[in-house]
């Protein structure tokens, strides 16, 4: 055995089939994939949720307040969910703000076939991290 | 508390989850009249849960009431929903272009 080459490392070595760095170069894209995947569904999750509530001249409302006033486009939400979660609360209020980020995150989980528990009354940023450990981002 | 506008109270329109259910089931299916119960039932949530807080709505204007046959029923408002999301769009951009 070459020294170093044990574990499961050494199985895509010695199984003939691929080499490790297809093996890690595979593991980096099918990471991209669940990446790429979790962030349209997080921006389809917040696009349903707010049409479902409150309609699309909304939507588009607060995405341009979004851009505007938190410098947070579209496509940057999921790479920032602390900031979107504090522009919820400034644009709607605490209480509201919160309700519809909560909101959100429902949708989210039950889109990537997570259980949420409601009654944790966990802050909204919590529940994000608990998603992403648990699709190992 | 904030206000997104002089109008209408935010939090009396989307300061609960309650709330929220009930009104993603109306806009779903804006011609549904039904009893508390019923809408209780269709969100999943305890009667006395939800009749709290379709007071809030029906006060804002989203959500009527009338009897029929000895029932009092709750019915969706669509037009003037369409009034409070105007106004909720209108101070949501306000000060955007500046």
């Amino acid at each position: 055995m070459l020294s170093g080459e044990n574990g499961p490392r050494s199985r895509s070595v010695y199984n003939g089939k691929c080499s490790l760095s297809d093996t890690v170069s595979d593991t980096h894209v099918f990471r991209m994939h669940i990446t790429q995947t979790s962030h349209q569904d997080a921006i389809d999750c917040i696009r349903d949720a707010v049409k479902s509530i409150l309609g699309d001249e909304v939507l588009e409302s607060l995405f341009i307040h979004l851009e505007t006033r938190n410098g947070l486009t579209r496509d940057e939400v999921p790479h920032r969910p602390d900031v979107f979660f504090a522009s919820l609360k400034e644009a709607f209020g605490q209480m509201s703000g919160e309700t519809i980020g909560r909101f959100i995150i429902k949708l989210f989980y039950a889109r990537l076939g997570l259980a949420f528990d409601s009654r944790s009354n966990g802050i909204l940023l919590d529940y994000v991290e608990n998603a992403r450990r648990k699709i190992g981002l | 508390m904030r206000e997104l506008s002089e109008e209408i109270e935010i939090s009396k329109l989307l300061g609960s989850d309650v709330k929220l259910e009930i009104l993603a089931l109306f806009r779903k299916n804006p011609d549904l009249v039904d009893k508390i119960d019923g809408v209780s039932r269709r969100v999943g949530r305890d009667t006395c849960e939800v009749q709290a807080e379709v007071k809030d709505l029906i006060d804002l204007g989203v959500l009527h009431t009338r009897t029929i046959e000895a029932s009092k029923v709750i019915y969706y408002d669509p037009k003037n929903v369409a009034n409070i999301q105007k106004q909720i769009s209108y101070d949501l951009r306000k000060g955007t272009s500046e």
